[in-house]
């Protein structure tokens, strides 16, 4: 069997998101200013960012939050080892949202994880993902473009649950405009990242009960999973 | 399925398009490049809290790898066992069989008494099914109380994340089934405050 080059650790986390979603919840109409209220004191310095009656998205040390009609969502790029902060920073921020607006129903209920790992060249991680032989493809040159495939994209789902798995070997660009009266003291920044990106995509297929979810521990408990079935993935070569 | 979204740009709805959004939203490190399509989307799809749909199973939602060792699994493990239990006490034909399947059951409480901090619905059912059962001093449930323990159980079991009011109107049906869901300690207590204000 052959194996990669790659594991879980070689990946540093980028950023989780939890993210629920529902029928659409008018409360939120009359509740938002409550939500943010109570937010407030669980929350360090947690800031409005953009907001319209329908869509209101806030900041904090913790993490970026985002609240609508039909969804809500948490993320943050502090992740500890076992994600038990996010966990319960979470739990407080979806508790107070379906407290409030009065959810009894999920539709779909999501956690996301991206992390990169960092290569010289974009050629390298190509090759590093390549490697990896996720798919049963020849090195043929495709559509005569390339041998490689720089993204490779899976999907699991039943009736129940469902995870989208995605490679991508890519490089992103990171820059920073600053006012010309400004530059004296903050120089601009224009990085390049190269590397592959890693990102999984956890969800629910069928509706969950209020009742039924956990935050806290489902997010820990998912994580978990996430990381060790990414693992197999990484380090048995995608067989 | 729709994924976790991506970005947070919304394509304005129109009429008769249905969008579905393809990801859990999370910060766009890459510009997206997808090719924005109906072809795979589908009214089939639609959930809602009014939709014909099942709900998922609690066991299924906590689905875990072999060995993993969270609580909430563990919990589900034991509301599973107890409730198998009292289902077979249920269905016992002697008395001294179904209080063997309910000794069983007992045993198991405990353990799940360890995992109360789960949630505060979760909590305040398994502290009174654990007070209950001390407060029965080895006599034996009625084929009442059985039920109506089997049947709180088994709820449990499918929504362990209740709130606290709606663990206390299962607390009341197991008190109306004639258990005693209160310490001895808080009767002595309120035995002395009641004593002490007739004074």
């Amino acid at each position: 069997m052959p194996t990669s080059m790659l594991n879980i650790d070689d990946f540093a986390p980028f950023s989780v998101t939890c993210e629920l979603r529902f029928k659409n919840a008018y409360l939120i109409f009359d509740r938002t200013g409550k939500i943010l209220e109570d937010l407030r004191e669980h929350f360090t310095e947690l800031e409005i960012s953009s907001a319209s009656p329908q869509q209101t998205g806030f900041t904090a040390q913790e993490g970026t939050f985002g609240l609508e009609i039909g969804a809500c969502r948490f993320t943050s790029s502090k992740l500890d080892g076992t994600g038990e902060a996010f966990a319960k920073q979470g739990k407080l921020f979806f508790d107070t949202v379906v407290e409030q607006l009065n959810v009894t129903v999920f539709t779909r209920i999501g956690l996301r994880y991206i992390a990169r790992k960092e290569f010289k060249s974009e050629e390298e991680a190509k090759v590093s993902l390549a490697s990896l032989a996720l798919a049963n493809l020849g090195p043929t040159k495709r559509f005569n473009i390339s041998e490689n495939p720089i993204e490779a994209v899976f999907r699991w789902e039943d009736k129940d649950l469902g995870v989208l798995f995605r490679l991508k070997a890519e490089t992103t660009t990171v820059k920073l405009s600053v006012p010309p009266e400004l530059r004296a003291s903050v120089p601009p920044l224009d990085k390049k990242i190269i590397g592959i990106t890693l990102d999984v995509d956890y969800y629910t297929v069928a509706p969950v009960d209020r009742e039924q979810w956990e935050p806290d521990a489902w997010v820990r408990q998912k994580l978990r999973m996430i990381k060790k079935e990414a693992d197999g993935i990484l380090a048995g070569g995608g067989k | 399925m729709s994924d976790t979204e991506l970005t947070t740009v919304r394509v304005p709805l129109k009429e008769n398009v249905f969008v579905f959004q393809e990801q859990t939203t999370a910060p766009t490190v890459s510009p997206d490049k997808l090719t924005q399509s109906l072809g795979t989307t589908g009214l089939a799809q639609v959930h809602g809290a009014n939709a014909l749909v099942v709900r998922i199973d609690t066991a299924r939602l906590y689905d875990a790898p072999v060995g993993d060792s969270s609580n909430i699994v563990r919990a589900l493990e034991l509301l599973k066992e107890a409730s198998d239990h009292f289902e077979d006490a249920r269905k016992a034909t002697t008395v001294i069989a179904a209080d063997r399947s309910l000794q069983r059951a007992q045993k198991i409480l405990p353990n799940l008494f360890a995992l109360r901090s789960i949630g505060d619905g979760f909590g305040v059912i398994v502290n009174s099914l654990y007070v209950a059962f001390t407060n029965l001093r080895g006599k034996p449930m009625n084929s009442k109380q059985v039920d109506v323990v089997w049947r709180v159980l088994r709820n449990l079991r499918n929504a362990p994340a209740l709130s606290f009011d709606q663990g206390i109107q299962a607390v009341e049906e197991l008190e109306e089934s004639g258990l005693e869901v209160d310490p001895p300690e808080l009767e002595l207590l309120l035995g002395d405050s009641e004593s002490r204000d007739d004074d």
